[in-house]
């Protein structure tokens, strides 16, 4: 019989001082905005992180008149990562969008993940809701 | 911590208004003014118990606010972000505002 094991030389990432780094932002009945950073977080030098998941949803609340691109983006690896972006017109009363961001992602040292939030429509009210679910790790 | 900043940018994708700040989560901003309200972890800011007890405060709903940092408190938050963000390319910059 062969006996083998995996070469492991050191914790697996989740036992190496893992913090948590998640980052969320919860708007109600927001109007009309330029495009703003709502968060963003960036890996320390020695750190690596993991995006466990990424949620964003999206509702609207008041018509506007007229309506205007409405923008909520998520990025993750900032630069060179993947997005998950909510881009729309929808004008209903009630409308909803959501999107869940790819998962599983390791980003090391200056890497990280922002929310983006934008209306360009005139009057009119949304929701905006998004989160970042991070675990921080020794790299 | 919270505390106001300056904002950057013009409000347009690929260049949305933000903080300097390496991560940071908005309480509000003032597009016209060019400020913010930002809350900043504390293992970002770098600033030990004994440093913020020498700063004005405010309590808040949000949590303390601090609206008066003192320029030895923003030269020890750069050089935390010099040391805890090596290597990082983006611009990291603490302006009161």
């Amino acid at each position: 019989m062969r006996i083998t094991s995996v070469a492991q030389a050191r914790a697996a990432y989740h036992d190496r001082n893992t913090s948590d780094a998640t980052v969320w932002t919860q708007q109600v009945a927001i109007g009309p905005h330029g495009v703003v950073s709502r968060y963003t977080y960036t890996v320390p030098a020695g750190r690596k992180a993991l995006v466990a998941s990424a949620y964003a949803r999206w509702r609207r609340v008041t018509v506007a008149a007229p309506v205007g691109k409405i923008t909520l983006f998520l990025n993750q690896g900032v630069g060179s990562g993947m997005n998950a972006d909510i881009h729309n017109l929808l004008n209903t009363v009630d409308a909803i969008e959501s999107i869940s961001g790819p998962g599983g992602l390791f980003m090391g040292p200056a890497s990280g993940v922002v929310c983006n939030t934008g209306d360009l429509g005139t009057g009119g009210t949304c929701d905006y809701s998004a989160t970042h679910f991070i675990t921080e790790f020794d790299a | 911590m919270n505390i106001k900043v300056k904002l950057v940018g013009s409000g347009v994708e690929g260049d949305p208004y933000r903080a300097q700040i390496p991560t940071y989560v908005l309480r509000h901003a003032n597009h016209t003014e060019g400020w913010a309200i930002v809350h900043i972890p504390e293992d970002v800011h770098g600033l030990s118990p004994t440093d913020l007890e020498k700063e004005e405060v405010q309590e808040t709903s949000d949590g303390p606010f601090y609206p008066n940092l003192s320029q030895g408190a923003i030269d020890t938050i750069h050089k935390h972000w010099k040391e805890k963000y090596a290597g990082s390319t983006a611009t990291h910059k603490l302006e009161k505002a």
